[in-house]
């Protein structure tokens, strides 16, 4: 190749590359960028985290108030602070699938009816730079509302602490909210990001995904009351809410989800996530093998 | 080095034939350097020109034979890819992007540093006209600023070889000119362009460098105005409406460039093999006669005509 410049009518951009293994973060940063652009993307699903922190914050400086521990005796107060969390924890699980709707569970069946693989492909993208900058953009995402929330509260939990004792008791609900965080942000970034990959249109996706969360989920939980309790497992925010009871040794008011059997909730979760992951390599990998779009 | 080059490359979609058996090298380039240049991928839709660019732009392996660029399988080789800028016919990715986004964004993704890209991608912009317009939101552009966008991101990277897919598609004639204009001169500074449509007009106006291609084949190749030339051998049909077709019968049944004359009630449809001679005898017989024409026309004037004459298809 000669080393012949010739003017462009531009500045041609001559200097170095990023290596090809580095893609990934351009894809990462991008999920970012757009998911952040309209107000119903993820500011919805984050404003809805924000009024849910400010709730249970509220409420943990309520028990934590002397006044309030006075009326009552102090254990009360402090088992019920201690119950606000993994509470919230649902809570902020809702949030996370509200941002499943508006963003995850539309990203690949988006991509494809878009053409936008053609934008990846065409350049030195490779499939698994395509899958690891979608997770690793949607896990954050996901993250922010299913574990930075979760952990503010935590903080929070442990600032509002009398004594060095009660500090040194609550100081595992740090790790506790760390692990459901991190297995909430897989499952709701892994599972509906498979379901976003299983057909080609978009809002076909969304509503299969809806509609295994919504409605087979219900029934799996109702068939789990009345038969067989490990049937509930399916129900993805019931198996994390036995992980979540698991963790805090709290019983909710509902207290259904207690008659899951822990291992299975977490072999439902595990199962989904391999499952989803599956479907994903294996959509990505025959938009590439197969061609992007069609003949013309 | 030859920018592209295809041997016995062959792609199906399962049991459907995208191309076939295609043989073709780029033209316009010289051993150890590139020339650059323009060069025009015709054919009708459906004949296999998106397939041959998305062979080229590695976006399809070739179900048989090979087809490299720059000496590499664009497929499997990344490098190459990085130094190729396409633009699909179809998309409506990130529209929610302002076009500076856009292409900062694809030039990140083509391996240019995050402190280049912007700056790459304002230039690149810059240089398709669109520095006004770089900060709004692709969403609201018209087809002609999405086109130029488009190649902007085509171009921020610095690519050597540029593939267009249909890239005047819906662009209106003010917009048409300015992309000719820009296409041009990007080919004339260096670059080796490879645009595909299905428009004869629109290829004439960016190169004489043209690739027939039908059903899968390349059919011809070469300079434009030789393909023409052979075109304009074969009979030429012109078709007039009018209020006395029979008239213009009359006045031109005994010129001998004509070989076949079809009448009907409000028309006459003229084979001839001089469609100069025959156009200034058709003028003469409706000014003579005082006729009101209503339209004239010719259904060999356009580029299904040419496959249909280089295949040998009957009209």
């Amino acid at each position: 190749m000669s080393g012949t410049i010739h003017d462009l009518g531009y500045q041609r951009y001559t200097g170095a590359r990023r290596p090809t293994s580095a893609r990934w973060r351009v894809i990462v940063r991008h999920q970012l960028t757009t998911a952040w652009r309209t107000w119903w993307r993820f500011k919805s699903a984050f404003g809805l985290a924000v009024i849910i922190s400010f709730i249970a914050g509220g409420l943990l400086y309520l028990a934590s108030d002397k006044l309030i521990r006075s009326l009552g005796s102090g254990s009360i107060a402090v088992t019920f602070a201690d119950g606000v969390i993994p509470m919230a924890m649902t809570w902020y699980h809702r949030a996370a699938f509200l941002a499943t709707l508006t963003i995850t569970a539309s990203v690949v069946a988006g991509d494809l009816q878009s053409g936008a693989f053609t934008l990846y492909f065409a350049r030195s993208v490779r499939p698994r730079d395509y899958v690891l900058g979608k997770l690793g953009g949607l896990a954050i995402l996901t993250a922010i509302l299913t574990f930075a929330g979760p952990l503010l509260l935590a903080g929070l939990r442990l600032g509002l602490c009398e004594s060095t004792e009660e500090l040194v008791a609550t100081l595992p609900v740090l790790g506790k909210v760390a692990i459901l965080g991190a297995i909430a942000t897989i499952v709701y970034t892994v599972v509906p990001l498979g379901f976003s990959a299983l057909v080609t249109d978009r809002r076909y996706a969304l509503a299969v995904w809806a509609a295994y969360y919504l409605v087979l989920g219900s029934m799996a939980l109702l068939a789990g009351l009345v038969a067989n309790h490990g049937l509930a497992a399916l129900d993805l925010p019931s198996a994390l809410e036995r992980i979540t009871l698991a963790l805090f040794d709290v019983q909710f008011v509902r207290g259904k989800h207690a008659d899951i059997p822990l291992a299975t909730a977490i072999a439902s979760l595990s199962i989904h996530v391999v499952v989803a992951l599956g479907i994903l390599g294996w959509r990505v990998r025959s938009v590439r093998t197969g061609g992007v779009g069609g003949s013309g | 080095m030859t920018a592209i080059k295809a041997e016995n490359c062959s792609k199906w979609y399962g049991q459907i034939l995208g191309i076939s058996n295609v043989t073709w090298t780029t033209p316009g380039t010289t051993p150890g350097r590139l020339t650059g240049g323009v060069v025009g991928l015709l054919g009708p839709n459906g004949a296999g020109k998106s397939t041959l660019m998305k062979l080229m732009a590695g976006l399809l392996r070739p179900s048989r034979g090979a087809l490299t660029v720059f000496g590499a399988s664009p497929y499997d080789d990344l490098e190459v890819r990085r130094r190729i800028g396409y633009t699909p016919e179809h998309e409506k990715a990130w529209d929610e992007l302002t076009a500076l986004e856009l292409v900062t964004v694809m030039a990140r993704l083509a391996g240019t540093p995050r402190t280049r890209a912007r700056d790459a991608a304002a230039a690149a912009l810059d240089a398709m006209g669109m520095t006004d317009a770089m900060h709004r939101r692709v969403r609201g552009f018209s087809k002609g600023m999405r086109q130029r966008t488009k190649l902007a991101t085509a171009i921020a990277h610095g690519p050597d070889l540029l593939l267009l897919d249909e890239p005047l598609t819906g662009v209106d004639p003010v917009a048409r000119a300015e992309i000719i204009e820009r296409i041009r001169a990007l080919g004339a500074a260096g670059k080796t362009i490879i645009v595909s449509s299905h428009v004869l007009y629109e290829i004439e106006a960016l190169t004489s460098e043209i690739v027939v291609i039908h059903r899968g084949q390349v059919l011809a190749e070469g300079n434009v105005f030789e393909i023409r030339r052979l075109i304009d051998k074969h009979p030429h049909r012109i078709r007039v409406e009018c209020d006395r077709p029979r008239a213009i019968v009359r006045a031109l049944a005994e010129a001998d460039h004509l070989s076949k004359i079809s009448i009907d009630a409000t028309s006459v449809t003229l084979e001839t093999r001089d469609p100069d001679r025959c156009y200034d005898q058709l003028a003469a017989a409706v000014l003579d006669g005082g006729l009101v024409v209503r339209s004239l026309g010719s259904p060999d004037n356009n580029l299904g005509a040419v496959f249909d004459y280089l295949t040998g298809t009957p009209r």
